[in-house]
């Protein structure tokens, strides 16, 4: 079938119109037995002379019904016939005229009565006038006649119900699927939440494990007594100030060979530097401090150990910025340097 | 350092990290295969369709 909605809808209402002739014929066709065979040739001439012209709103059309309508007929030759018997013959001229309008006029209405008998919308139609002038459609449309005759209604029904259980399995397909949707958003939704957790907690865990690490490399380092710069590496190459009244004095390093062994805090040069900034931080807030030069990182923490303040500076490159940032940004970590220094500290200071 | 803690904490870091991938590869492939809910629109639009006829022919 065709699945254009404009055909479809097109073929509905065109059934409904077509069942109306259906309809009609079949009538006939069940009173065809019953009626004249030849009535229908000599019926209009009578007809003609008793039946009305259906109204229509047609101005041409009313005049003629007017015309041809069988009192005016009936006049006309009612003039025509009293023009041969009485005196006013010389006043009205001579009867032939109106005799010849009268039977014009007649004529009209008779053939005009023909022609409904071949309409079939008509109540005049006439099937074996139709037989004779259409013989061909009368036969196309003997097929709807008989015992279980065709009807265009009930195909219009049979196509209505087809569509209607394609509406209703249609929606019932669209609410299925839409539930299978939303829930599968939902376990979407849910699947991508835990895949953010996972992804968290192994962070997470990565990070404390690398703390645990360094942490008992400490402890190691402390029991056996040799305590050394080894024990400030963390992830980065790293430089450790220590603060001197104004001036910051390189205490160690690692891989960081063009950082000055000494920085004025007073330098107005150096005052974005990242070390000197957090060396002037003060809220807790301040105390990282970010710097980005020559596509070079530099991250400073300010750390009180005892009474001294030292300034450790992590040093990458600005490519791994996102991937160490999230692993120096914690807490845990921060702890892990504080002891990290203060065990330096301990063993510098005897 | 050959501590037995460090080490096991890290083949199950190694394990979850592994099946984490897996898992996101496996869903980057079965998102592919997943009928897309484009379907479901056009069949409640073809639905009202025919809906809006069977109304307009009665």
């Amino acid at each position: 079938m065709n699945q254009d909605p404009h055909y479809i809808k097109g073929m509905l209402e065109r059934l409904k119109d077509l069942d109306e002739l259906t309809k009609t014929m079949q009538e006939k066709f069940e009173g065809e037995g019953s009626r004249n065979r030849f009535a229908w040739l000599f019926m209009p001439f009578l007809k003609a002379l008793y039946i009305r012209k259906e109204h229509t709103d047609v101005v041409m059309q009313k005049i003629l019904n007017f015309a041809s309508a069988p009192p005016v007929i009936a006049l006309f030759g009612a003039l025509g016939f009293l023009s041969f018997i009485t005196a006013v013959e010389s006043a009205l001229l001579t009867p032939y005229p109106y005799l010849l309008i009268g039977l014009a006029l007649y004529l009209y209405s008779a053939m005009e009565i023909f022609f409904r008998q071949l309409d079939f919308k008509d109540k005049l139609f006439d099937l074996y006038a139709f037989k004779a002038i259409h013989p061909s459609l009368y036969q196309a449309f003997q097929s709807f006649s008989g015992t279980a005759p065709f009807s265009f209604n009930s195909l219009h029904e049979t196509i209505r119900t087809i569509l209607e259980r394609e509406h209703l399995t249609g929606i019932e397909a669209y609410n299925e699927l839409k539930a299978v949707y939303e829930k599968l958003e939902a376990i979407t939704e849910e699947r991508n939440q835990m895949m953010n957790d996972v992804e968290y907690s192994e962070s997470n865990m990565a990070n404390l494990l690398t703390v645990y690490e360094h942490a008992l490399k400490l402890v190691q380092a402390a029991a056996a007594k040799r305590v050394s710069k080894d024990v400030l590496y963390l992830y980065t190459d790293y430089s450790l100030f220590e603060k001197r009244g104004d001036l910051l004095v390189l205490q160690e390093s690692h891989h960081t060979y063009d950082i000055p062994r000494e920085i004025s805090l007073t330098d107005e040069a150096v005052q974005h530097w990242a070390v000197v900034k957090a060396c002037h931080a003060k809220e807790d807030a301040d105390l990282i401090q970010l710097d980005i030069s020559h596509r070079l990182v530099s991250l400073a923490i300010k750390i009180k150990v005892e009474q001294t303040i030292y300034l450790y500076s992590f040093h990458f490159a600005q490519r791994e910025i996102d991937h160490l940032i999230d692993m120096i940004m914690r807490e845990e970590l921060h702890t892990l340097l504080y002891h990290s220094i203060l065990l330096y500290h301990k063993e510098k200071e005897g | 350092m050959d501590d037995p803690i460090i080490l096991k904490m890290k083949s199950y870091l190694d394990d979850i990290r592994e099946r984490r991938e897996r898992y996101a590869d496996l869903t980057a492939s079965s998102n592919n295969v997943i009928v897309k809910p484009s379907i479901a629109p056009e069949l409640k639009k073809r639905s009202d369709m025919l809906k809006q006829i069977l109304d307009e022919t009665k």
